[in-house]
């Protein structure tokens, strides 16, 4: 990784400070019992909703309680939520796509079902299978990935194609290696890198649909903060605790943000002749 | 053209038909059994009894599927389980909001994309194309409500120009309409005016490097004449295209900016069932929206012969 990490400051410096950012990010969140920070949950109502000060960095809430910790202690769960949507709908994409690519029967069953499940707005969706499944973490990573997987599974499938017809495959083929072989280790090590690149998009999907879910409660509850539930809870106080509204979003916006640079500096550095602009709808 | 058009009719046929089934399996991903969680577990069993009758669960999957397409066919999504009306009045009553808010948006997206979409391409590696770049990277991370919340702090709690929240039927007068949405509208055009503008941004590169663009400027065609009439024509195409989707996110962020701003639309109706548990309305919506979404797809498809006369089907 240290070649890649100095590859990436040369040619991305951009980039390269937003992987920075996001190391920090998850850093801080994961040693924040640590950090000597007050706890998340102390209630102190004698000061609530404080504007930002020494003590307070990001002013307190309407429980008193200190908004910089709160947004720290968030990316501990709005993070995970992020990667565990990242993996499950990496390897559900990557499964679907090789197989579809690969097998022309299956593709003509599962593609139509995978372009049925792009046809629902995908908030929509994440909102209505949560709804079904009922609240809570497991559910709301598997809401999500459900999703985002088939826009992953769309473009393993088109690497897999492209591939299936290459010189290296029929060779396989003609070696007479079995399926499981070439799909598993020719195919797929082939179509790594589209895949990368779309995984860190899909971990900023997550981290936008777990923010909006939260909001509209139907993410992790308080008073466990996350982004998106102190959001919500900062909404009727508009008025009275701007800073309240600021912060957290802005952690969102962070964090979005240094995915989408660093996946689109690591899309430029496999993939020189991609077009800019991240793959979404 | 005729035979085109129900060609590609048809090939949506798997995709309604996948949509469908999602939307009708949604009820049966509830663990459990559905008629007592909707009822609660304080709920008398004869209750339970009567509303799992209702709701056909007591018979096979397949004639349970059977009956709602039947229905559905027929344009009856059933009834709600909360309100006294079907599920189609209900999403009748809150389309409005959901549909302006949209239409306004789009407009607003397309209207601030395309334009500098085209400027950036022309201007390539220039300052504002720079900046133009970082906009659209900020658009495709900020979220929508949240840049919404920032709105309702500037423009409508420090300087009073808007409502804070709420809608106006457009029949009460178009003034206060326009007012109730214009926040809402801007909050939700931001992502999708930056990925519109970079895809206008990208084909109008690809265009002005094409022999007729060179053309057209050595025949003296000035330059605002290349770009409106030679360069944006053939860069419409494939922004089109994106205009289709963005229709889809923006019905689907609609839901989330809603609540932000207290607004009785779809995703007012969609999160108010999800707390009453009423399930055949979360159902119709979702069907609902994804369905107008194909049929959008659809249209923008058979735009493409409008826009450029080269298609031909």
């Amino acid at each position: 990784m240290p070649r890649f990490a100095r590859l990436l400051l040369r040619r991305r410096p951009v980039a390269a400070i937003a992987l920075g950012v996001l190391v920090l990010l998850s850093g801080t969140a994961a040693a924040a019992p640590w950090l000597g920070l007050p706890p998340p949950a102390r209630i102190d109502v004698a000061h609530r909703l404080l504007a930002p000060s020494a003590p307070h960095p990001f002013g307190t809430d309407n429980f008193g309680r200190d908004v910089f910790t709160r947004v720290i202690y968030s990316g501990r769960v709005s993070l995970p939520i992020g990667m565990a949507v990242m993996a499950l709908s990496t390897v559900l994409g990557a499964v679907a796509g090789l197989l579809t690519g690969y097998y022309r029967r299956m593709d003509n069953v599962l593609t139509r079902i995978l372009e049925g499940l792009m046809a629902f707005p995908a908030i929509l969706l994440a909102i209505a299978l949560v709804a079904a499944l009922g609240l809570g973490v497991r559910n709301e990573v598997i809401a999500i990935a459900l999703v985002y997987f088939p826009r992953t599974a769309r473009i393993v499938r088109a690497s897999t194609l492209q591939l299936k017809a290459r010189a290296f495959v029929e060779a396989a083929v003609a070696l007479g290696e079995g399926d499981a072989r070439i799909l598993g280790v020719h195919i797929f090590r082939n179509a790594l890198p589209p895949l990368i690149v779309q995984s860190t998009f899909v971990f900023a999907e997550a981290i936008l649909a777990d923010a909006a879910l939260s909001f509209l409660g139907l993410g992790v509850k308080p008073p466990t903060p996350t982004w998106g539930n102190m959001l919500d809870e900062a909404h009727v106080f508009v008025t009275l605790a701007p800073w309240f509204i600021i912060f957290p979003g802005i952690a969102i916006v962070v964090t979005v943000l240094s995915l989408n640079l660093f996946g689109d500096a690591v899309r430029d550095l496999v993939d020189p002749h991609a077009v800019a602009g991240r793959g979404l709808g | 053209m005729p035979r085109y058009v129900a060609g590609r009719v048809a090939g949506l046929l798997p995709v309604l038909l996948v949509v469908g089934v999602t939307a009708f399996l949604l009820l049966h991903l509830i663990p459990g059994d559905p008629a007592s969680v909707i009822l609660g577990p304080d709920a008398p069993a004869a209750q339970v009894d009567r509303l799992r009758h209702g709701l056909g669960l007591d018979r096979p999957l397949f004639v349970q599927f059977g009956v709602w397409f039947s229905r559905l066919v027929r344009g009856d999504l059933g009834d709600s389980i909360f309100l006294r009306q079907t599920v189609a009045q209900a999403i009748w009553q809150h389309l409005g909001p959901t549909v302006g808010l949209t239409a306004l948006a789009e407009i607003l997206a397309i209207g601030v994309a395309i334009p500098s979409g085209v400027l950036a391409a022309w201007k390539r590696n220039s300052r504002f194309d720079q900046v133009f770049m970082s906009a659209v990277l900020l658009g495709v991370s900020v979220p929508s409500f949240w840049l919404g919340l920032n709105l309702i702090l500037v423009f409508a709690v420090a300087a009073r120009w808007f409502p804070v929240a709420g809608y106006e039927s457009p029949l009460r007068g178009v003034g206060p309409w326009l007012a109730h949405l214009a926040l809402p509208a801007v909050a939700l055009a931001f992502t999708q005016a930056g990925l519109i503008a970079r895809m206008a941004r990208d084909a109008t590169i690809e265009v002005l490097d094409e022999d007729f663009i060179r053309t057209a400027r050595s025949k003296g065609v000035a330059e605002a004449g290349v770009l409106v009439r030679h360069a944006l024509r053939n860069s419409l195409i494939p922004t089109v295209t994106v205009i289709g989707t963005s229709l889809a996110n923006l019905l689907s962020g609609a839901v989330v900016v809603e609540s932000v701003f207290v607004m009785p639309g779809l995703g007012n109706l969609v999160i108010q069932s999800i707390s009453r548990r009423d399930y055949p309305v979360i159902e119709g919506v979702v069907l609902f929206v994804a369905v107008v979404y194909v049929v959008v797809n659809l249209l923008v498809d058979l735009l493409y012969g409008v826009i450029d006369p080269r298609i031909r089907y």
